[in-house]
C-alpha cells in the first residue's frame, strides 16, 4: 500500500475488527449447534472493503482471522476460520460491486451462506462424514438471519452518510 | 405528483414481497430442521469416530448399565463419551466451545450426529455392527 493513511486507517480497522471479535468470543454460544455465530466482525470487512478498497479490505479481513484464532482459540478452529473466512470474503469481493449501495444487506448474507458453506464442506472433510450436512437447514436460517443483520449495520451507516463513499482515503 | 406516490407504494409492495420471500425461505428451513432433527431411523448402533476413523462401536439398545468411554487425542485432546441405556452423549470435552456437550444425548433413531469439530469426534447412530 503506497499510502500511508490507508495503511493506518487499515491497521485502525483491523483492530476494530479484532475487538469486535474478541468481545463476541467471550459470548456463551447461542446454540449447542456447530458454527452459529452472530459474525459481528464482517461489519467492519464489509466497511473496510467499501470505503478503503479491496485490497485493504482482503488484508484486514485475514489479519483479523489470523490474529484472532491467535487471541481466543486453538489451533484447529484457524482452519474452520479460515476456510470459513475466505468464502466469505470472496463472495462480498465479487457482490459488492455487483449490487448497489442499498443492497449491501444482500452482499453480507449471501456472505455468510458462503461462509458457513465454507466451513461446513471443510468439516465434511476433516471429519470424513456427510452426516453433518444435516445441520445445513439450521446454519442456513441462522446466516441468512445474521448475515442481514451484519449487512444492514453497513447499510445504515452508508445511507445515512453517503458521502463517506465518495472520500478518497 | 401522481408517479411519486405511485412510487411509494409500490416500493412499501415490493418491500412486503422481498419479506414474505425471506419468511417462506426461513420457513421452509426451519421446517426442514424440525422434521431432520425428529424423523427417525432404526438405527440402534452407535458409533464414535475420531478424525474419521471409527473407533468405537455400541449397540444402545442393548446396554442396561450406563458407562462411559474415554476418547483421547494426540494433542490432548479429550472428550468423555457417556453411553445409557438407549442413549449416547458426550459429557465432558476439552474443547473450548462445548457444543459438543451442550448438544446433549441422541438415542436410537436420531439421524443427527453429535459432533466435537475441534477435537474431530463424530458419534453418530448406524444400522449395524459392521
Amino acid at each position: 500500500m503506497r499510502n500511508i493513511k490507508k495503511m493506518v486507517l487499515s491497521a485502525m480497522m483491523t483492530a476494530n475488527a479484532l475487538t469486535i471479535f474478541v468481545l463476541e468470543a467471550q459470548l456463551p454460544p447461542l446454540a449447542p449447534i456447530p458454527g452459529i455465530k452472530l459474525g459481528l466482525a464482517n461489519v467492519v470487512t464489509l466497511a473496510t472493503i467499501l470505503l478503503l478498497g479491496n485490497k485493504a479490505g482482503i488484508a484486514v479481513h485475514i489479519l483479523r482471522i489470523f490474529l484472532g484464532t491467535l487471541f481466543t482459540g486453538q489451533a484447529v478452529s484457524f482452519l474452520y476460520s479460515m476456510s470459513g473466512g475466505i468464502c466469505c470474503l470472496l463472495v462480498m469481493l465479487l457482490t459488492v460491486r455487483l449490487f448497489g449501495k442499498n443492497l449491501i444487506w444482500l452482499v453480507s448474507m449471501l456472505a455468510a451462506i458462503a461462509h458457513i458453506g465454507g466451513q461446513l464442506v471443510v468439516a465434511m472433510w476433516v471429519l470424513e462424514t456427510v452426516s453433518i450436512v444435516l445441520y445445513l437447514p439450521i446454519l442456513l436460517f441462522s446466516s441468512i438471519l445474521t448475515g442481514f443483520f451484519t449487512g444492514m449495520c453497513v447499510q445504515i451507516i452508508i445511507k445515512r452518510y453517503p458521502s463517506i463513499l465518495r472520500m478518497n482515503f | 405528483m401522481d408517479k411519486q406516490q405511485t412510487g411509494k407504494t409500490s416500493k412499501k409492495w415490493k418491500i412486503l414481497l422481498f419479506a414474505l420471500g425471506f419468511g417462506v425461505v426461513l420457513g421452509g428451513l426451519l421446517t426442514a430442521w424440525i422434521l431432520i432433527s425428529n424423523t427417525k431411523t432404526s438405527n440402534s448402533v452407535a458409533k464414535v469416530y475420531q478424525h474419521g476413523t471409527e473407533i468405537y462401536a455400541v449397540d444402545v439398545s442393548k446396554v442396561d448399565k450406563a458407562y462411559t468411554y474415554e476418547v483421547k487425542g494426540s494433542h490432548g485432546e479429550r472428550n468423555v463419551v457417556l453411553i445409557e441405556p438407549g442413549k449416547i452423549s458426550i459429557s465432558e470435552a476439552s474443547c473450548p466451545d462445548q457444543v459438543c456437550v451442550h448438544t446433549g444425548a441422541i438415542e436410537a433413531g436420531t439421524l443427527l450426529p453429535i459432533v466435537c469439530l475441534p477435537n474431530k469426534v463424530e458419534i453418530k447412530m448406524e444400522g449395524s455392527l459392521n
